[in-house]
């Protein structure tokens, strides 16, 4: 599959996040089994999805705050688990890869700060053309705005599929040998991750509930 | 004579200016509300663009226009979806300038600035924290009951609708409602509106929470009943550092190379 065309995917769901629409489509379980699906295996696309999708699910992007790009990490996760499958040791796999993904999740926050920063100088651009009166260059910026942000999650994923074309294939086998069958453990560590980053939310939303039952 | 004929056709003219169409193409408009976030203004410049499809039917003179988005990308936030209800309020001030109601018009800015708290708070509580993560747990816990890839599609299909049926509706309903109600929208984004859709969500949050661990748990004991023990000791010991730090990085990567370590020793 062309790194190019995977990166340009990844890169348009990843608008969905803040940027465009909104509509959940860029979380774990919607865009995994897409990524899945590019790559040929749907199944494996949907169980990537599963594990992943409540390890971010906990922050909330309240205000200014800034959240861990999970979304993004868990597309780029699946799509290295899938174009190193062949290598085997699946389970040694995903232990690397999500190790990865936690790393991404903060290359993405960080890339979040720098697109919010350089928006600042498009709202220095776009007060000036409101004052000499260019309303047709808004809509302009507004789309800057976003190839900007595309673009930055575009170069961000291809450098990261030509880093692990170098890394995977040698660091998979040597640690699979060793610990594959002690990694059957992964799969629940990441369930349970994200079991308690959920939980804190849920304990609040029922105690809410319970305040206004008794109110 | 002919003056007044002239002033009260101008009026009608106004008057028939805003219509449905128009809030629709804001409505459109708003999915990119959120496109120019920046630290200064915050999504004042989405909140601006929005009303591109409209601004010639409010402001006739390239001033007043001008006047108009200086006015607007002035700071402003809200929940992306309930930043809505500011933009109804808005077009119906907005109107109300251009129809020359300068009397009873309220003050655009302060009217946005009172909207950032409520709209943010009510946003937050209802989508971030209610409706997204129970329609999430639901479509994770179709996944795991479903066998086939079809029915897996159907029910992703079924998560798209739970969270965005009431995503589009605020969406829309917030610029009509806000455009109607401008001067006593208090009475429309109260907590108390919401509390029947929380209560009903968080019943979908805590039966998929509760079923997915079930049928997880279940599905491992199958393999190594050993996992269950290990998945519900690692939300345990997550859930505790969770409490130590707030550092979201620091905290998972400490529990999962201490649950690695665990499976090279025990397993």
């Amino acid at each position: 599959m062309d790194l190019i065309f995977l990166s340009a995917i990844i890169s348009i769901l990843s608008l969905d996040i803040t940027i465009a629409f909104q509509m959940l489509i860029s979380s774990p379980i919607f865009a995994c089994p897409i990524i899945g699906w590019i790559l040929g295996d749907v199944r494996t696309g949907f169980e990537v999805g599963f594990l992943f999708q409540l390890i971010w699910l906990g922050r909330i992007p309240a205000g200014a705050y800034i959240v861990p790009e999970g979304n993004i990490a868990s597309m780029i996760s699946t799509a290295l688990i899938l174009l190193h499958k062949e290598i085997g040791f699946p389970n040694t796999i995903l232990t690397i890869v999500f190790m990865e993904a936690i790393i991404i999740s903060l290359i993405g926050a960080k890339l979040t700060l720098i697109y919010r920063k350089l928006n600042g100088k498009i709202l220095n651009l776009t007060e000036r053309l409101v004052r000499r009166i260019h309303f047709k260059f808004l809509l302009i910026l507004e789309v800057s705005s976003m190839f900007i942000f595309f673009l930055m999650i575009f170069i961000t994923s291809i450098l990261i599929f030509q880093g692990n074309q170098y890394l995977l294939p040698r660091m998979v086998p040597v640690i699979g040998h060793l610990f594959e069958d002690q990694f059957i453990v992964v799969k629940p560590v990441i369930l349970g991750i994200g079991l308690a980053s959920i939980f804190p939310i849920f304990l609040k939303v029922m105690h809410r509930n319970a305040r206004k039952k008794i109110g | 004579m002919r003056e007044r004929k002239l002033v009260e056709a101008e009026k009608k003219n106004i008057q028939q200016k805003i219509t449905k169409w128009d809030l629709f193409k804001v409505f459109f408009a708003s999915f990119f509300m959120q496109a120019v976030w920046n630290f200064r203004s915050l999504i004042s410049i989405g909140f601006s663009i929005c009303f591109l499809p409209i601004v010639g039917k409010l402001c006739k003179t390239p001033q007043a226009k001008r006047e108009f988005f200086e006015r607007h990308l002035k700071f402003f936030n809200a929940h992306p979806y309930f930043a809505s209800f500011a933009l109804g309020i808005s077009i119906r001030i907005e109107e109300m300038r251009s129809k020359g109601e300068l009397d009873s018009l309220p003050n655009v800015d302060r009217l946005k600035d009172l909207l950032i708290g409520p709209l943010g708070a009510v946003g937050d509580q209802l989508f971030w924290a209610t409706i997204k993560p129970a329609s999430l747990l639901f479509g994770m816990l179709g996944i795991i009951l479903s066998p086939t890839v079809t029915i897996k599609i159907i029910v992703l299909v079924l998560t798209f609708l739970i969270y965005n049926i009431p995503h589009f509706y605020y969406r829309y309903e917030g610029i009509v409602e806000g455009y109607h109600h401008a001067t006593d929208i208090y009475k429309y984004i109260g907590q108390q509106r919401f509390e029947i859709i929380i209560r009903w969500y968080s019943y979908v949050f805590a039966i998929s929470l509760f079923s997915l661990i079930f049928i997880y748990s279940y599905q491992l004991s199958q393999e190594n009943p050993l996992l269950i023990l290990v998945l519900l000791i690692a939300a345990l010991y997550t859930y505790l550092l969770n409490r130590f730090s707030t550092n979201f990085y620091l905290v998972t990567f400490a529990s999962f190379i201490f649950f690695l370590v665990v499976g090279i020793l025990f397993f």
